[in-house]
């Protein structure tokens, strides 16, 4: 019997055929578990697909690797498409893998969350690092699309609650591969202008994919190198992305970052109202209070009672007047004396003591009659004595020392 | 950013501030005068914040992805849909 004898390469080709025509095998979804990872300075990413019994080296190469949203490491597990064939140098059949997703979760969700997870590592989302909100911001710059619902929602919200206001959209791409770049250098631009206090980051609504830009490394690096502060409002509520995480502020909707962003201008008023409310209420208080203090210091005695502050210096007064009556009467006294003894000189001078003591005095119309000129014969004379008056004649008249 | 002398959250801020110090008391009459004053030229500033407010929107249309050259222009929402 003549023996086939075929050498390595022809047995190699031969099963590498044999592999190749086999449809299950070049058309196939495998799962399992990777480990034994490298990846390969190339491009070309190696490593072994495992389960509990078996494992089957796989190859993924640069082309299609680079594809993937997420990290490939040790322990993960993965479904993989792609197919079976025999790498003829080593003897060693392979995976050649074009495409992968995380088993369990979707390949977005994986890369969500290892990228949050490096992100929050370094310490892009950390509290101190987020900025204020400005109150009343003068200018906001808004990064997004310019036909899209997100800028409707944010310019009626705005209208509505402040319509004094400047706004600057910004207008990007939000989705799509280069979106998230072009969002990140609208938000540079907008820092770079200078005159931008606050701004806000949107899109409406969509799935996963659609929002992916916002789950983008270089758009989460633009948001914590801003200098201005950021609003995020992407997608609807149950949305989050990485964005949101690094942004200063997360609103649920892009309403809801128009409203974040533009206190109303009623409560700003009311606030400032009642501030200045209180303002004269605690002044009037002050003062209140001022008059009461006022009001019991003028309920003092000083005060009510004036007359004791000077009650002493009364008193002396009071003294000093009584001293003064006092002297004043002395003296009176002294003078009334004097006054008396005066009095009774004048007195003993006086014609009626002369009179009592038994002269009478003779008067012609009022005047004495002190010689024998002042009267005529036959001249009514009056002669006044101490108990009354006697009219007479001059029946004659004679000088001294003659005789009738 | 502009920088400004006093923004309107600190002007609110302050307001609120002079206000509790009033309302606290305990303040000489002088002291309650000079901060009463301040929080009426605070309240002025903040009703002059509110009131100058620009009122307008546009849009930056740029000639290259860098926006080293742009052209600001009137956003009409209404038109662009």
């Amino acid at each position: 019997m003549e023996k086939n004898i075929y050498t390595v390469s022809e047995i190699t080709k031969y099963l590498k055929d044999l592999l190749a025509i086999d449809p299950l095998i070049n058309d196939i979804w495998l799962t399992g578990e990777i480990s034994n990872f490298h990846h390969h300075s190339s491009g070309h990413m190696y490593f072994t697909l495992k389960d509990e019994n078996s494992a089957i080296a796989a190859i993924m190469f640069k082309g299609y690797n680079s594809q993937l949203k997420f990290q490939l490491e040790d322990g993960l597990k993965v479904i993989a498409h792609g197919y079976i064939s025999l790498y003829e140098p080593r003897g060693t059949y392979q995976f050649y893998i074009d495409s992968m997703e995380p088993a369990g979760k979707g390949a977005l969700y994986l890369a969500f969350e290892q990228l949050k997870e490096k992100l929050e590592k370094e310490g892009l989302f950390d509290q101190a690092h987020k900025k204020m909100i400005p109150l009343l911001p003068k200018k906001i710059g808004i990064v997004t699309s310019p036909t899209g619902a997100a800028i409707r929602d944010i310019l009626s919200v705005v209208k509505r609650r402040f319509p004094n206001i400047y706004l600057l959209v910004v207008p990007s791409l939000v989705q799509g591969e280069t979106a998230s770049e072009q969002l990140a250098k609208g938000i540079e631009y907008l820092n770079r202008r200078g005159d931008i206090d606050l701004i806000i980051l949107s899109r409406g609504g969509g799935t996963i994919e659609d929002l992916w830009p916002f789950n983008e490394e270089i758009l989460a690096r633009a948001i914590y190198d801003s200098q201005v502060p950021i609003i995020s409002g992407v997608g609807h509520e149950t949305d989050f992305t990485i964005a949101d995480f690094v942004a200063d502020l997360r609103a649920p909707t892009p309403s809801a970052a128009a409203e974040l962003a533009i206190a109303s201008r009623l409560e700003l008023e009311k606030s400032i109202a009642s501030n200045q409310e209180r303002l004269s209420y605690a002044m009037g208080n002050k003062i209140r209070e001022y008059r009461k203090q006022l009001q019991g210091l003028m309920e003092r005695r000083v005060f009510t009672r004036p007359e004791e502050l000077f009650s002493r210096e009364m008193q002396e007064l009071d003294d000093l007047s009584r001293r003064l009556e006092w002297v004043m009467e002395k003296e009176l006294n002294g003078l009334q004396e004097k006054f008396q003894i005066l009095n009774g000189k004048l007195e003993s001078l006086s014609p009626l003591k002369t009179l009592a003591r038994g002269y009478s005095i003779s008067t012609y119309q009022g005047k004495v009659i002190d010689s024998i000129k002042t009267v005529e014969i036959g001249q009514e004379i009056q002669i006044l004595v101490k108990d009354g008056e006697i009219k007479s004649r001059i029946v004659r008249k004679k000088p001294a020392g003659q005789e009738f | 950013m502009t920088e400004k002398k006093i923004n309107f959250e600190d002007a609110l801020a302050r307001l609120e501030e002079v206000v509790k110090e009033l309302e606290d008391g305990g303040l000489s009459l002088e002291k309650s005068l000079e901060l009463f004053e301040e929080g009426v030229r605070l309240v002025k500033f903040c009703k002059l914040e509110l009131d100058q407010a620009e009122k307008k929107i546009e849009i930056v249309l740029k000639k290259d992805e860098d926006y080293n050259e742009v052209e600001v222009v009137p956003f009409n929402v209404e038109e662009e849909n």
